[in-house]
């Protein structure tokens, strides 16, 4: 595990924020498969990314600069092969061509337009480089269009096969056209595009006549028909023997030229690599920014502090599932200190919810980007771990509790780091005793440690302790109960949208270490049978 | 009229299809190149997925390469560019992507051979034509194919030239009958009643429809059954019955009866219908009657008497005969055309 093991980002709903990250260009594609996570000493780094971000989401061109990504190509191969002595072909000059224009483009759009507040932004990493020479050569009829050939211009041997091959090629026709209407005058037969007739075996006449004539030999038969063609004269073999002699000449004289622009690419080797590298950045940082105005993200405030603070926080995959099915999702807010913070509250309180939100948040932060709160001050992490209690390793064949006490222990193995720890239930399907035992000394042991650690628990008194931060769900403490009822009553099929609805998610500090039974009454609300309840009130009773 | 001054006028696009692999379908675009050369007509060529191989991929027989004349507009995947013969300017990289690579403008300097492979998807070569019209050409001529799952050229050019040819069948009555079906399916009436064109476009899906254009839609899985579903539908006022997608033979049995055919058939168009030329013929004495939204228009029908398979048919019986079902323009393009 390095920043996130691959339960943590699926735990974290993380992957659903990378999705939103879209670079159009091979190269923006290939910048996102490699994207940057900052690291605790990095924050300068980070500041200089963000501050990228911002400048992108107020660049007024946005929309241009995409279109242009988007018809930017993948150019890197043929310049690797051009740097390995190969000879480019045509198609592959004519793209880097395209590609060097569209370079420009890119170069133009963002550089013209840079926002008014951030003209002494640095910008040096971001600038395009200009190829003059190459330019030049790619475009030696200075069109400055980006189509390509291997143009008479580049040399005027080039030229003159050329010229010569047309003057045989017509010469050519001219000879067979002649045999044509020899053809049509002799046995009115007209040849077809294939230069052939096809005549009947039954008009041995014809063939007779053909076969003892000078202008067409048997060329294949069927069944049916014999086939002839035009019989070459020795004028119309001389002729193509020239033509591909020129032709050979002319293709050796176009591959000379093709070695010269390759040799010429090369030597812009370095160039182009770092305007590849530039249209990726900008392609990501472009993406990046889009993610953040999609996500209604902001700007964090990064520190060096060892500290956490999220006003408003939202997890956005929660968000976009609750808008979907017409509720509405509360931001929550949390201030996070090294050591153990618990979070305890009435089940539904939407405390799995609150982690996720607090990983996602951090992770976010570190991969640079704006995160999904209204205010957000803290340092970075080396790590993010989540647990909630439900990873088995099929791989390894173990349980759930097993995967679970395997990933801590090497998350413990790394407490010299800031990692930010995320517990749901701990031990929670276990046997409540041991569990009670394991928690509690694991709440105990992280308070003492560098990281972030939340931990959500059920069990009484495991957090008990001066020292460590206790979180509680408002939950259903301030409601009008009555009104709650008469609701459920009408609708009982909605009972979850109905208490969810009610619900109050905040998070309070308190000092007590009573934790809040809302789990029956809960369930009662919910309509549960009504001696299963009282029963189990008799049994809390009795305890 | 000669049929290149029809398609001048007529089919600013035109596609090309082979009722068969090995049907004569690139010859048939060697010859109208050449008669448009004649005529000086400016051309924009390009093709429905890979085509113009040397070889024919399914039966390793030999196929003409095209032959592009200078001046003349290509569109074609990257990869076919590595082997032309033809000298070629290259004008404009496209973002569509093909089995070939990305479609690439060209223009010919240098007349020569070459491989053409378009794009596969209808919208696909829709944008090809669009780009293709931005330089300067008198027509477009594509390289076409029906099928089912890809693009059916026909539907999007205004018309199309049929290249039937003996392979079709040792029989040449059945090259013949088979070639006559598809004139006659792909050209079948369309539709004239606008409300109902109006109908089926908010309807959208298979449907039985009523007099006074009320209807019932159908979710019609693919698979057996949907003949009896949609008879079941059908009431005493039905009028139409609507079928979004393929017509079979099954489920065409199924729709007509000798009592009760008082509805008409509406279909997409003709390049839906894949029902065998015996039960068609059969069900048409049996009072079917089917209309198209779309139909069809075909130029010409060339004929390739000679199979890869080594039997050849008279070339002039093969066109008498299949004149004798329609009134199009049908020859032979090896033995001088029309």
């Amino acid at each position: 595990m390095n920043f996130m093991n691959t339960n943590t980002l699926k735990n974290l709903d993380f992957q659903h924020i990378l999705n939103l990250i879209e670079p159009i260009s091979p190269y923006g594609i290939k910048n996102k498969k490699n994207i940057r996570i900052f690291m605790p000493g990095e924050e300068e780094e980070l500041k200089e990314e963000l501050d990228k971000v911002e400048l992108f989401l107020k660049h007024e061109k946005r929309d241009d600069l995409k279109n242009i990504l988007a018809h930017t190509k993948e150019v890197g191969e043929s310049v690797e092969k051009a740097k390995k002595g190969y000879v480019l072909l045509t198609v592959e000059i004519f793209e880097i061509k395209n590609f060097m224009i569209q370079c420009e483009k890119v170069k133009n759009t963002f550089e013209s337009f840079l926002p008014e507040e951030m003209k002494n932004f640095n910008i040096e990493e971001l600038k395009i480089k200009k190829l003059e020479n190459l330019e030049k050569s790619l475009d030696p009829r200075e069109d400055n269009i980006n189509t390509f050939y291997i143009y008479d211009e580049y040399s005027k041997k080039l030229i003159n096969l050329r010229n010569r091959k047309r003057k045989i090629k017509k010469e050519m026709s001219k000879e067979k056209e002649r045999i044509r209407e020899k053809v049509k005058k002799e046995y009115d037969l007209t040849l077809n595009l294939k230069d052939e007739v096809i005549i009947s075996k039954a008009e041995k006449k014809l063939i007779d006549k053909i076969e003892e004539g000078d202008y067409l030999t048997f060329a294949s038969e069927n069944y049916l028909n014999h086939i002839y063609t035009i019989r070459k004269t020795p004028k119309i073999l001389e002729l193509e023997n020239k033509y591909d002699e020129m032709k050979k000449l002319e293709e050796k004289e176009e591959k000379r030229i093709r070695k010269n622009l390759s040799k010429l690419v090369s030597d812009n080797y370095e160039d182009l690599k770092w305007n590849m590298e530039v249209v990726g950045k900008i392609d990501l940082v472009l993406a990046k920014s889009e993610e953040a105005k999609q996500t209604e993200s902001l700007k964090p405030k990064i520190t060096k502090d060892n500290s956490i603070s999220i006003i408003d926080g939202r997890h956005l995959k929660t968000e976009k599932f609750l808008k979907e099915s017409g509720s509405s999702y509360t931001p929550i807010t949390v201030e996070l200190k090294p050591g153990t913070t618990c979070i305890t509250g009435a089940n539904m309180g939407g405390k799995t919810v609150t982690l996720k939100m607090i990983g996602q948040t951090m992770a976010a932060l570190s991969y640079g980007l704006f995160v999904p709160c209204r205010e957000f001050t803290g340092g970075l992490r080396h790590y993010i771990y989540i647990s909630t209690g439900d990873e088995q390793s099929v791989e390894k064949g173990l349980s759930s509790f097993g995967a679970e006490i395997s990933n801590l222990r090497d998350v413990f193995n790394r407490e010299e780091e800031r990692g930010l720890i995320l517990i749901d239930e701990l031990a929670g399907g276990t046997n409540p005793k041991e569990g009670y035992a394991i928690t509690k000394t694991i709440i105990e042991y992280l308070n003492e440690k560098n990281s972030i650690s939340v931990i959500t628990t059920h069990f009484d008194k495991a957090a008990e302790g001066e020292k460590i931060l206790k979180l509680q769900v408002s939950g259903l403490s301030n409601i009008d109960e009555e009104k709650l009822k008469e609701e459920l009553k009408k609708d009982p099929k909605r009972g979850k949208e109905i208490i969810a609805k009610y619900m109050d998610y905040t998070l309070k500090e308190v000092k007590g270490n009573e934790v809040p039974k809302d789990a029956l009454r809960i369930a009662q609300l919910m309509g549960l049978q009504e001696d299963i309840v009282n029963k189990a009130k008799e049994i809390i009773e009795k305890d | 009229m000669r049929l290149i001054q029809d398609i001048k006028k007529n089919y600013k696009t035109l596609s090309i299809i082979g009722l068969a692999k090995n049907s004569g379908k690139t010859m048939t675009l060697n010859y109208l190149m050449h008669e448009a050369k004649k005529i000086n007509l400016k051309l924009g060529i390009t093709s429905t997925g890979r085509d113009g191989e040397k070889t024919d991929l399914v039966t390793e027989t030999e196929k003409p390469t095209i032959y592009v004349e200078e001046g003349m507009i290509i569109a074609t995947g990257r990869k076919t560019l590595y082997l032309t013969d033809a000298s070629l300017e290259l004008l404009e990289d496209t973002d569509i992507f093909t089995p070939m690579g990305r479609i690439i403008i060209c223009r010919v300097v240098q007349e020569g051979e070459i491989q053409v492979a378009g794009p596969i998807s209808a919208s696909d070569m829709q944008k090809v034509i669009n780009i293709l019209w931005k330089y300067d050409i008198d027509n477009i001529f594509i390289d076409g194919a029906i099928d089912r799952k890809t693009v059916s050229s026909p539907l999007i050019t205004d018309g199309c030239i049929i290249a039937a040819g003996a392979v079709l069948s040792r029989d040449m009555k059945k090259v013949i009958e088979k070639t006559s079906h598809i004139i006659e399916c792909y050209t079948l009436p369309e539709v004239k009643d606008k409300k109902l064109i109006e109908t089926i476009k908010n309807i959208n899906t298979t449907a039985v429809i009523s007099k006074d254009y009320t209807y019932e839609k159908l979710e019609l899985k693919t698979g057996l059954g949907n003949g009896a579903k949609i008879k079941n539908a059908v009431k005493k006022d039905t009028k139409y019955i609507f079928i979004d997608g393929a017509l079979t033979t099954s489920l065409l049995k199924n729709l007509v009866d000798k009592d009760n055919s008082s509805y008409k058939i509406i279909l997409r168009d003709g390049t839906k219908i894949f029902v065998d030329p015996y039960s068609w013929n059969n069900l048409k004495r049996q009072g079917m009657k089917i209309n198209v939204l779309k139909r069809i228009k075909i130029a010409a029908v060339t004929v390739n008497p000679v199979s890869p398979y080594g039997y050849v048919f008279r070339s002039e019986d093969l066109i008498e005969g299949i004149k004798k079902n329609t009134n199009l323009k049908v020859f032979n393009v090896e033995t001088g055309g029309e």
